[in-house]
């Protein structure tokens, strides 16, 4: 069945091979990127988000996961590609970059070579043109005076300079769709805003499907078009941006905008946390696995699994009693009785 | 009331899981295992030597010399005709003895001038040079020049390789308590009003133990060998107590005929110096949790 | 980068110092009164209290220890009374044959472990690995002088691949030279490639998780490339100090090593030296070896800039 999407991926199913038995860290995830929009993937650590986007480039242990379902990339399945091919897509079709710039750049290395390299692997370009091309990129992402800059190395820059670099270096090779796992999680507030907004006009020019990673509600506010919500390797809530900050549907989703902190808002309110803590991978509860921490569950809900379901044109959730609880009262009543 | 007793069991029991958990990991952590058997073994032929030994070390024999391995002289004999199975027997005495008094020695010398230093740094500055210095030599040549300058016997040797190798655990105790002492609750105590003394001892020094202990098995295999080594030159323990280094000395020359008077002694090495390795190495893996996945 | 060698040059100075000290502490340990053996058993108390004078033995510690110790300077180390050459003489002459060796033993040593090193670290947790961590267990585990007999009983004499002892010098021909330090450089070298590999593996394991190498493979680089490249040029900090530090162990082995297979080397000055109870030779040829090793270590720390930037340009980090 041929996609038009940019990026389809269907049913990835990421099991980890440990000493302690095989545990299964992504567990069913659909979703898919478009060109020329951003899609947010929120989730706590550990809810498998940055294993997904790994998967997608392959750059999991092959020795010690295992990754089923189907990745599709242009009509490609890249789970079926060989490391060959799938070197040919890395950095030049889709491109990564990654939380902490200071330790994903190389420090023995100057910049310019580190960009230089990804251009003449996948462009058939000398040294000298690549290193054009590198300045040109750099200039692209907003360094003042890349021709000098070319020759630093990692250390000699600001935080927020390098993740520039990062970008142009993934960028560099002008591809289709950019994953970016945390891009601003590592920087300061004021240099978030900035990367984001450059990370948004890049993405105009270069006609690209980014896939955003990120813990951080705000920066989806800011810069997603579509968000996905994941927990403990499910994706459970699925919607364009404005939907899901004006109509959560599910609990966890609920949570998380509530523990936001209002600067408007009520002081002597306590904060809301979302009770108890994500369970380990080894010890998933069964059916719905945020069950244990929802105040609306129900035996329905600690005994199935709830499958995602649509619940509005481009809204899904996963969750066997979202309608009651949009509609409030019922769902409350229930979680008494069940406690 | 009814909390009390309540939460000081709960952590009695948590205490009690982890010293399990800790005792099921040793026994998983075959290598670990492996040498503390290897060195009790030879601890506990170190110390019933006279015991075990089939033949007086020393007795010489002209009529038995230089037999294979047989019924009589289990390890066989030099050419003296001096028992080898008690000459090696009590050569496990001496290196035992030597390896672990210059464990000792150099653990408690360098502990405390590793924390001294890492917490003073004028003291530092003065004590590292020093200790620069004497890494600066060999450890065998500086051996054997104290023992040429102090006379040959046990006891030179043990203090030799202390001077040698106190330098090298002190190095080490510096490293681990410098990033002790940057660590926040160290801060915490001082803003607390805490004296330098007590926080060195009580709350530096404990948690490097574990390195200090890592350390002392190094030591200890370091100074076989170095001992073996000294010996086999004929600067070790002098001849005619036996050392399993001298004893692989008088060998040489009758290598090619008595080959097990090289061999045997040589597996005694090996052995003791490799449980000591695995030991130090499993210690290691144990205690430090960023070694492990 | 200038101002990092200036300031490790200078911090070598007091290093130097103290091994100064030390060699000049070990003298004065030595037991016997030096001018009584010179005027030998029929002397007088005047007699050897007056050559005592004359040689400076009733001075103060301290200006005996500026005047011995400006006497090094000028490259006076000493007179062997048994080889009857100044003490600095006899250890250039000496030096030949143990520089080969080490020299010969360190090759060896670098070419065997960092390649095994890398591959025990890239294929961490399979058989491959566990073979080589085993092996090196080994190495570290076996004293060199037994490892050398070893290597003979096999090799020498039921093997006769090789000559069971002796030494040829360079003039002898390069093959001749080689086959004779063949063996010994083997005993020396492979407990320093047991040692290197280690280092290399725990250096390379380390770097291999850095975020930089996840970057480095999803630029679509080869995984030879992120090794070999990427990898290894910021593991080889810690490599290259234990290679500094192996070569002074190289030196002091060799002093074993060498009875062992009769190389008229350094090792074999400094034992001789012991039996013949010739004192400042075994005083003198300890200085120089310290000397040497502060000095490769100096050289080696300056290294580092080349692997380094953030030393060479700055002291950032």
């Amino acid at each position: 069945m041929k996609s038009d999407h940019l990026l389809q991926v269907t049913n990835l199913k990421i099991t980890f091979k440990t000493e302690e038995g095989n545990l299964t860290a992504v567990n069913g995830v659909t979703f898919h990127v478009d060109h020329g929009e951003i899609v947010g993937l929120v989730g706590e650590s550990g809810c498998g988000k940055s294993v997904t986007s790994e998967s997608i480039l392959g750059l999991l242990d092959k020795k010690r996961t295992r990754c089923e379902g189907e990745i599709r990339y242009k009509d490609r399945n890249l789970l079926e590609l060989s490391e060959d091919r799938m070197r040919e897509i890395r950095g030049n079709e889709i491109s990564m970059i990654f939380q902490d710039p200071m330790s994903s750049l190389n420090p023995v290395f100057t910049i310019g070579d580190q960009i230089a390299e990804a251009i003449m692997i996948h462009q058939k370009v000398n040294r000298k043109e690549a290193l054009n091309r590198a300045v040109e990129m750099l200039r692209l992402t907003g360094i003042p005076s890349p021709e000098t800059r070319i020759r630093e190395y990692p250390h000699q820059l600001s935080g927020g300079m390098r993740q520039r670099v990062m970008i142009a270096l993934a960028l560099s090779c002008r591809p289709s769709l950019l994953i970016a796992d945390e891009p601003t999680t590592a920087l300061d507030v004021t240099i978030q805003n900035q990367i984001l907004e450059l990370i948004k006009s890049l993405k105009e020019e270069l006609n690209m499907g980014v896939l955003l990673i990120t813990h951080d509600l705000g920066v989806v506010a800011e810069t997603c078009s579509r968000v996905l919500v994941m927990y403990l390797g499910q994706i459970i809530e699925e919607a364009d941006v404005e939907s899901l900050f004006e109509t959560p549907l599910h609990p966890y989703t609920q949570g998380l905008l509530k523990s936001v902190p209002q600067p408007d808002g009520d002081r002597g309110r306590r904060l809301h946390v979302i009770k108890g803590t994500v369970p380990s991978l080894d010890k998933i509860p069964q059916g719905c696995r945020f069950a244990p921490r929802c105040e609306y569950a129900t035996d329905k809900c600690r005994q199935q699994d709830p499958e995602l379901e649509a619940a509005g044109s481009s809204h899904r959730v996963r969750c066997w009693h979202y309608k009651e609880i949009m509609e409030g009262g019922t769902g409350r009543a229930a979680a008494y009785e069940s406690n | 009331m009814e909390a009390k007793p309540m939460e000081t069991q709960s952590i009695n029991q948590i205490m009690k899981a982890r010293r399990k958990l800790v005792i099921r990991r040793m026994l998983g952590n075959h290598a670990l295992l492996f040498g503390m058997l290897i060195l009790i073994l030879f601890g506990v032929i170190a110390i019933f030597a006279p015991l075990i030994a089939t033949h007086d070390p020393y007795a010489i024999d002209a009529t038995a010399r230089l037999q294979p391995p047989n019924a009589e002289h289990l390890f066989g004999t030099d050419k003296l005709g001096r028992d080898l199975f008690s000459r090696i027997v009590y050569g496990t005495q001496s290196s035992m003895i030597v390896g672990f008094s210059v464990a000792l020695l150099s653990s408690f010398f360098g502990l405390i001038i590793g924390l001294y230093s890492a917490y003073y740094q004028t003291l530092d500055h003065v004590l590292m040079r020093i200790v620069d210095g004497l890494m600066a030599f060999p450890a065998i040549l500086l051996a054997i020049a104290i023992m040429a300058a102090m006379g040959q016997n046990i006891f030179n040797v043990t203090i030799a390789l202390s001077i040698v190798m106190t330098p090298v655990v002190a190095r080490v105790i510096r490293s681990t308590a410098l990033v002790i002492k940057e660590q926040t609750y160290i801060e915490a105590l001082r803003a607390l009003g805490a004296g330098s003394l007590r926080i060195i001892w009580k709350h530096v020094a404990p948690n490097t133990i574990s390195q200090l202990i890592v350390q002392f098995t190094y030591v200890f295999a370091i100074s076989i060998i170095i001992e073996a080594s000294l010996s086999f030159l004929g600067v070790g323990i002098p001849a005619p107590e036996p050392s399993w280094g001298n004893i692989i000395y008088e060998g040489k020359e009758v290598i090619y005929q008595s080959w097990w008077m090289t061999v045997i002694p040589g597996a005694f090495i090996v052995l003791s110096v490799l449980a000591l390795n695995l030991f130090g190495d499993g210690l290691r893996d144990l205690l430090d949790p960023h070694a492990r996945k | 980068m200038k101002a990092y060698i200036i300031r490790r040059v200078l911090s070598t100075i007091p290093v130097l110092l103290v091994v100064a000290v030390v060699v000049f502490f070990l003298i004065h340990l030595t037991p016997g009164d030096p001018a009584a053996v010179i005027l030998g058993p029929d002397a007088t108390v005047d007699e050897i209290n007056q050559l005592r004078e004359e040689m400076g033995l009733n001075d103060p510690i301290f200006v005996q220890f500026v005047n011995w110790f400006g006497k090094i300077i000028r490259g006076d180390l000493g007179w062997s009374v048994y080889m009857k050459m100044p003490v600095l003489d006899a250890f250039i002459d000496k030096l030949g044959p143990t520089l080969s060796l080490a020299i010969f033993a360190q090759i060896l040593a670098i070419v065997i472990a960092i390649p095994a090193g890398i591959i025990a670290a890239n294929f961490r947790g399979t058989k491959k690995d566990q073979a080589i961590m085993t092996f090196t267990l080994f190495g570290i585990s076996i004293p060199n002088f037994l490892l050398a007999l070893l290597l003979v009983l096999l090799f020498a004499v039921q093997l006769k691949w090789f000559p069971v002892a002796g030494y040829y010098p360079l003039s002898s021909g390069l093959l001749k030279h080689l086959e004779y330090l063949v063996l010994p450089a083997l005993a020396l070298g492979t407990i320093q490639a047991a040692l290197i590999a280690r280092v290399t593996r725990a250096s390379m394991l380390d770097v291999l998780n850095a975020n930089y190498i996840k970057t480095a493979r999803a630029k679509g680089l080869r995984r030879t490339v992120v090794i070999w490249k990427h990898a290894l040029k910021n593991a080889f900090i810690p490599i290259l100090t234990v290679i500094g530090q192996s070569f002074g162990q190289l030196i002091a082995g060799a002093v074993v090593t060498e009875t062992v297979f009769n190389i008229p080397g350094i090792g074999q000055l400094i034992i001789n030296a012991i039996m013949r109870r010739d004192f400042e030779v075994i005083q003198g040829t300890v200085l120089l070896i310290a000397l040497s090793y502060v000095l490769i270590n100096l050289i080696v720390d300056l290294m580092y800039g080349l692997f380094d930037p953030r030393v060479r340009l700055n002291r950032r980090n």
